[in-house]
């Protein structure tokens, strides 16, 4: 990921973060042969430890909406009663409450997945969740674009 | 001098002794009577008190010097030495010397300075039976504060005791079985399954070279995939380097398997040389493990420091944090620190927390290195 594509997409978690007036927003990128989940850039965090954590294989995001390749809503409380809350550790760094999810796709295929948060309890509106898919087209849209104008890297 | 005083202002005499004889006099020695009637209804009480405690408890009164004066049945019925035998005597005859010096210097030291001293005490009957009695001791003080006969009132607790003492075994034993288990699931999951999953890619990546089309690639990476599901899922169940290399390796791994999923730098300082065995082992890692999950989720700190000492007769793992901490009683932290705390004393350790709202985190196992 170049300087140029990270500003744009930055620019496109900041204008999501805006619009559905949500706390936290992150993207995360498939990597290599395992397609482990790995946390690109993020908008609104309180610290920088989503840039060094990895999703566990089958667990988590990348159990769920890598997996299944469809959107997931995440509540803190629900986890907890779950015991599954240690494998969402982006929702604790971040001290998120509730969050929702999507896939961002490249053709049929998962490459990522989009992130929104929050820390407070929340319930995304139909009309909330439609902004954060549509976020997601348009990053995946410039994630393409640039993988085909940087074929290297 | 002054203290031959005091006993004798205070001559030390069973509890309520007089009461009866003193009723009797009353209408002799007080002509008021309606101070009569008040005198007699008191002494009447302190009298059905008196019945009360030793209806529902063991009861001994013993002279400043620890000398017992008064038994009462029960004290008689649990012990199995009769009144005659115990009058006189001090304590020491029901000694089990379960309890260390320090134990009755303690016990000591607070009713002698006055204070009231409650605590649990093993005792040995006549024939060498063992009994456990809660007991409270109080200290009936003169006019300077000095006491000069000492109370004590004893509830018989053998079967409590036996039944936690069961409940401990118990628990260790559960334990040991629940990482037999995941040693079992893990390794089946690892050279069952995950050997079948290799066989199967090898043979798809043949069947690739062989000029297979682009969906048996995605069907590979899939695979792939599965493989990383599973070697995952057995290494958390029990992480078999923890038997093959010991625990350190097997922490090594935890750490930094740790430090990429929460994103916390783990400082890992160990000086342990050689292998202690395996339950030693697995305690170590268990607590280790149940701590720092604790700091990833609670904590709220980017780095935390995990050491592991050998201290010759002991070994000792430390887990640091400067995080926000908590006050124990908090709900939700429960079960970690007693699982923590459950392991620890199955290997006869010992586990501290040390703990302030905002000020961070250390919990430290200390385990004796001959464990059995």
């Amino acid at each position: 990921m170049n300087g140029r594509e990270s500003d744009l997409l930055l620019e496109q978690l900041n204008g999501l973060r805006a619009e559905i007036g949500s706390d936290f927003c992150s993207l995360g990128l498939l990597e290599g042969a395992e397609r482990t989940l790995k946390w690109k850039l993020a908008s609104g965090n309180e610290n920088e430890r989503f840039l060094k954590m990895t999703d566990r294989a089958g667990r988590g995001l990348t159990g769920s909406v890598v997996k299944v390749g469809r959107a997931m809503s995440l509540n803190v409380a629900e986890l907890i009663m779950s015991r599954q809350l240690y494998e969402y550790p982006i929702l604790l760094a971040e001290n998120l409450r509730s969050a929702y999810a999507v896939p961002v796709f490249d053709g049929h295929l998962v490459i990522g997945v989009l992130l929104a948060g929050d820390r407070r309890k929340r319930i995304y509106r139909p009309e909330e969740r439609k902004c954060v898919s549509l976020a997601g087209e348009r990053i995946s849209r410039l994630l393409i674009a640039n993988s085909a104008e940087s074929p290297s890297s | 001098m002054s203290e031959r005083n005091n006993r004798e202002r205070y001559p030390s005499e069973n509890i309520a002794a007089n009461v009866q004889p003193l009723l009797e006099q009353l209408n002799g020695h007080i002509a008021d009577p309606a101070f009569r009637a008040l005198l007699n209804r008191s002494l009447k009480q302190l009298a059905d008190v008196k019945f009360a405690l030793d209806e529902a408890s063991i009861v001994a009164v013993t002279d400043h010097k620890g000398i017992i004066q008064y038994v009462n049945d029960k004290f008689c019925e649990i012990s199995e030495f009769s009144r005659n035998e115990l009058l006189g005597q001090d304590h020491r005859i029901v000694n089990s010397g379960y309890h260390g010096k320090t134990f009755m210097r303690d016990l000591w030291g607070t009713i002698s300075s006055g204070r009231v001293w409650r605590g649990e005490i093993k005792n040995r009957t006549k024939h060498g039976g063992e009994y456990w009695v809660d007991t409270t001791i109080v200290p009936f003080v003169d006019g300077e504060g000095l006491p000069y006969q000492y109370l004590a009132i004893r509830h018989e607790v053998t079967q409590l005791k036996n039944t936690e003492a069961q409940l401990q075994s118990m628990m260790a034993q559960m334990m040991q079985i629940q990482e037999e288990e995941r040693r079992r699931f893990s390794r089946d999951l690892h050279d069952g399954i995950g050997q079948s999953l290799f066989s199967l890619k090898i043979t798809l990546d043949r069947m690739i070279s062989e000029g297979g089309d682009k969906g048996l690639e995605m069907l590979g990476r899939e695979v792939s995939q599965l493989m990383a599901e599973v070697r995952g899922l057995a290494w958390e169940l029990r992480p078999s380097v923890l038997d093959d290399l010991g625990v350190v390796p097997a922490l090594r791994t935890y750490i930094d398997n740790y430090e990429r999923h929460y994103g916390i730098r783990i400082r890992f300082d160990c000086d342990l040389r050689t292998r202690p065995n395996l339950l030693v082992e697995t305690t170590i890692y268990r607590v280790v493990q149940e701590a720092l999950t604790n700091v990833g989720k609670y904590a709220g700190v980017s780095e935390a420091v995990v050491t592991l000492r050998d201290l010759g007769a002991h070994l000792e793992a430390v887990v640091e944090d400067r995080g926000i901490g908590f006050s124990r009683g908090e709900s939700g932290r429960g079960v970690g620190l007693f699982s923590m705390e459950e392991r620890a004393r199955a290997v006869s350790g010992e586990l501290r927390v040390q703990t302030e709202p905002g000020k961070g985190t250390v919990i430290s196992l200390k385990v004796p290195v001959t464990a059995k």
